[in-house]
Parts: structure tokens; sequence; C-alpha cells
């Protein structure tokens, strides 16, 4: 359960000490990728609070998603066509989504929990 | 805990995200203010070289005192008493020794508005206010000038650099303190009638203060001539 929290921590840690540090006319690219990438991260806890995890879907999602954005984007820059604000929009919105539907299943469980057991003291939930 | 198959790769993500979210962070931060690296490396450049200045003062004190124990053990040969008489006369002339005697301090200070105003230049002391004085003290026959602790000797400059004034390439920072040994009615006047009476007027907070015994410290730079040197008799 702790081990994704364990492997969030890491990733900083690691992302503190190689500091690496692109120049600043890379920074919406960079942007981009990691609003996909909390996208695709919130998807697949999204998976495993529904019962309907699979690893490849969300490592490839991950990869695929990230640069991939990242890369229309710039694509967008080229053409004149600022995809920067549909990319945010639409990642952000799907984040949003992803938030509400891990909420709205740890609050049912919490619930149907508290039910079962009768118990009032018993918080030991999610 | 049981390890389920999904830890793994949740995990692999979460370690890439919390990678490429800290990098992301970085390079906005980076984005924000450019300058700020820049600056900081500026800042540690000026820092080494003070600190370079002061040790190469240090090692200049040292040397002079060296120079001058090797005098000092020379007088006692039976003439060369005249030749000590002239050194010490051409250092208190150069200003390689501190002096005292009666003379003036004037202090100069940025106004409190400074602080506040949209146009703080209105109400600091800038450094022409300051090489204005300097100029009415010599032009009143004053012998030995600092500023600030800073020694005015022939090759002294008075400029500013950004918001900093130098004296001898060194930074000074207000309350500017000037003293000068010589006679005391005669630097009063020349002073009052000059730049120190605009910035009275101007409503700085300014003083003059006559002093019985003033002390003026030595000269710590060195003078270098590489191109100047005196002609040979009979060429001009």
């Amino acid at each position: 359960m702790w081990l994704p929290f364990l492997g969030l921590i890491l990733g900083i840690l690691v992302g503190q000490t190689l500091t690496f540090t692109l120049p600043a006319s890379f920074a919406p690219y960079l942007s981009v990728a990691t609003l996909a990438t909390l996208d695709s991260t919130l998807g697949g806890i999204k998976g495993v609070v529904l019962n309907k995890y699979d690893g490849a879907i969300l490592i490839t999602g991950f990869f695929i998603n990230g640069s991939l954005s990242a890369f229309m984007v710039l694509v967008g820059d080229w053409i004149g066509a600022d995809l920067y604000y549909v990319a945010i929009f639409v990642f952000g919105v799907r984040i949003f989504q992803n938030l509400a539907i891990i909420r709205r299943e740890f609050v049912s469980k919490f619930m149907s929990n508290h039910m079962h057991k009768n118990h009032p003291t018993t918080h030991e939930v999610q | 805990m049981k390890a389920e198959r999904w830890h793994l790769s949740i995990t692999l993500v979460c370690l890439l995200f919390g990678a490429l979210f800290i990098s992301n962070l970085k390079t906005q931060w980076q984005a924000v203010n450019p300058m700020a690296a820049r600056n900081k490396t500026l800042v540690n450049v000026i820092e080494t070289q003070e600190q370079k200045n002061a040790e190469l003062e240090s090692e200049m004190t040292k040397i002079r005192t060296q120079i001058e124990k090797h005098h000092s053990i020379n007088t006692s040969k039976p003439g060369l008493e005249p030749v000590k008489n002239e050194l010490d006369r051409l250092k208190l002339m150069a200003g390689q020794t501190a002096v005292e005697g009666p003379g003036i301090v004037i202090t100069l200070d940025d106004q409190e508005k400074a602080r506040t105003a949209k146009d703080p230049e209105f109400y600091l002391i800038h450094y022409s206010s300051i090489l204005y004085i300097v100029n009415d003290l010599r032009a009143a026959k004053a012998e030995a000038i600092s500023v600030n602790n800073e020694r005015i000797v022939s090759t002294s400059d008075i400029r500013c650099a950004g918001s900093i004034i130098l004296v001898n390439t060194s930074r000074l920072a207000p309350p500017y303190e000037i003293r000068a040994i010589g006679n005391h009615d005669q630097l009063e006047a020349a002073v009052r009638s000059g730049e120190y009476s605009t910035l009275e007027l101007g409503q700085f907070p300014v003083s003059l203060v006559r002093n019985n015994i003033i002390t003026i410290p030595d000269y710590k730079g060195s003078y270098s001539f590489t191109y100047a040197s005196a002609p040979k008799e009979g060429v001009n």
C-alpha cells in the first residue's frame, strides 16, 4: 500500500539530486508533460481503486502521453496554433475527474466498511 | 503486506512522476528569475576579489613594517640621519603614515525619504557631493583628508559603480564621514561656501564638527608608476 508513496518520495529526491534543469524556453513543454504524467499516475490509482488496473496501459500511457503531449505542443508552436492551452484544458479536466472518482471510491468503501462492521470506534480503513 | 501485481508498475510510475515534477518546478523557478543565478555568480566574484584585496593589503602592511625595521636599524649609522628625515617627510606627504592634528569632521547621510520615495535618487548622497567637498577641503589647504577611513592621496579615485560609492576602489556605505586636518576656520569657511550648504538646504542630515585632535589613517594601497618617469636633465 505504501510502496507507491515511497516511490514518489524517492523520485522527488532523485529529481532533487540529479538536478536536470532545462533552459527556460523548454518550460511550457515540460509543464504539459508533467500534467500528462500526473493524469496517468492518477489514472493508475483510479484503476487500482476500481479493480480495473492494467500495468501495461499505465506504463505506456505514462510515457506516450507525456512525450506526445509535449511534442504536440511543440508542433502547435511550429504551425502557430497554441495547443498548450488545449493540452492543459484536457489534462486538467481528466485530472479532476480522476480525483473525483478516487474520492468517491474511498468514501463509499469507508461508508460500507463502517456499516458492515457496525462498530463506531474502528476507523482503520483506507 | 502482501505484494500485489500492481505495486511494481505504479511505484515505478510514481518515482518517474516525482523526478519529472521536481525538474518542472526547478525549470519554472528558473524561468521566473533567470537573472538570479547570474547575480549570484557575480556576487561571488566580487566577494572573492574583495577577500583577495584584503589579503594583499595585510601583506603590504607586513612588508612595510619589515622595511620600517630595516630603516630603524640603519639610522644608527652616522650620515644617514638626513636621508631618514627626508624619507619621513616624503612619507608624510605621500600619505603613507597615519597623521593627527586639528581639523574638521563632516558627516553626510542619505535622507530618510529615500527608502519610500518613488524617485530615491533625489534623497541620496551621490559621489559628486563627496568629490566636491573633498575638492573644497583641498582648496582650503587641508593637509590630510579621509573618507570613511580611506585616505585621499594623489592617485585616489572618488566615483560610483551602480548604487555604491567607491573611494580608492573600496566600497563605502552611508553615513559618509569626511575628515580633514588643517586650519579650522579656513576649512569650515571653504566647506560652508560650497556643496555642503547645498546639501544642508536640501535637508540632508549633514553635520560639521571642529575637533582639536583628528586621526587620519595611512593610505593602504600602493603607488605604481608604469609610464611616468622623471625627465633627464637637459632634455627640455
